[in-house]
């Protein structure tokens, strides 16, 4: 059932990259449930009024990672920059 | 190839001067943090994130002519990290992958349901939407940009960005209220065995990359 169908989108995540430009249709319906009070009577009343109770997760999930501590790899890449030169400019620099 | 001299401070026929380059190296140094959480919330696991923003760096040094100073650097990486992003996707490099990593994090307990919500059913779930989405919702939900600066990253109308949040976020919550969530692959055989079936097909150069 619902379990089954949702499973395997999510290995497929990179195959979806242009489903909002097929799927259009339903586009101006949902956008209604974007921040704003919804009146759709129908469905989860709750997830449609206010901030999802688990919007804050989204913010937790991301700042987690902000909060790490950089690899050595990215402050050897740093380190590495100043030795590469920026591209020349295609149309040189004007 | 020929480096440039390192104790020249003048443009040196295209460049930025020594001061600027080093303005510009510390943005982006700065925003480090953020393209790894941004990276690691559109692909999943950490691994591949980071070699995507160590992709992102050394692409954004190479163009570091076209930053505009004073804009954010922030916005400027998301575009290119983005980008490379979609290009890889297209090449089938990301699949999804949980990052099993994420805390066990209590999140929310929804009534009526047995299982209270983890920081990591977020997390897959997140993984589930189509990349467009996903994207959207990470930059605004997330991210905490704008409508409008989500647009600009993605090129895209703002009302395109508000649908996809609508759609993404109405997507998590039927998803975590109905505790539909795809679970670890580690003990989830039936995504194990599809994705290995998946690897097999493309393997066997039948591919999936054909659209539904």
């Amino acid at each position: 059932m619902a379990r089954c169908v949702l499973r395997f989108p999510g290995w497929r995540i990179g195959l979806s990259a242009d489903r909002d430009t097929v799927s259009g249709t339903i586009a101006s319906d949902m956008a209604s449930t974007d921040g704003h009070g919804g009146n759709h009577g129908a469905g989860d009343q709750n997830a449609r009024r206010r901030p999802p109770e688990w919007a804050d997760g989204l913010k937790q999930l991301y700042d987690s990672v902000v909060e790490e501590a950089l690899p050595d790899s990215f402050k050897d890449l740093i380190d590495r920059l100043d030795a590469m030169p920026p591209a020349r400019g295609r149309d040189h620099g004007k | 190839m020929s480096a440039d001299q390192p104790s020249g401070d003048k443009p040196a026929g295209n460049g930025r001067s020594a001061g600027e380059k080093s303005d510009f190296k510390r943005e982006l140094t700065g925003v480090v943090p953020h393209l790894r959480a941004f990276a690691r919330g559109l692909c999943g696991r950490p691994d591949l994130a980071d070699d995507l923003v160590q992709e992102t760096l050394l692409k954004a040094w190479a163009a570091q002519e076209r930053f505009e100073p004073g804009t954010s650097m922030r916005a400027w990486t998301f575009v290119i990290l983005r980008n490379a992003y979609l290009t890889d996707m297209r090449r089938n490099r990301f699949r999804g992958e949980y990052d099993e990593g994420v805390a066990e994090r209590i999140l929310t307990a929804p009534a009526g349901q047995e299982e209270p919500i983890h920081l990591s059913d977020l997390h897959r779930a997140l993984l589930t939407l189509p990349a467009e989405r996903r994207e959207a919702l990470l930059l605004v939900g997330a991210g905490g940009f704008s409508y409008e600066e989500a647009a600009a990253i993605c090129g895209c109308a703002v009302g395109t960005i508000k649908s996809r949040v609508g759609r993404a976020r109405a997507a998590l919550s039927e998803m975590l209220a109905s505790g539909s969530i795809p679970r670890r692959s580690t003990d989830d055989e039936v995504a194990h065995s599809a994705i290995l079936e998946e690897l097999d097909e493309v393997a066997a150069g039948n591919g999936v990359s054909s659209r539904p």
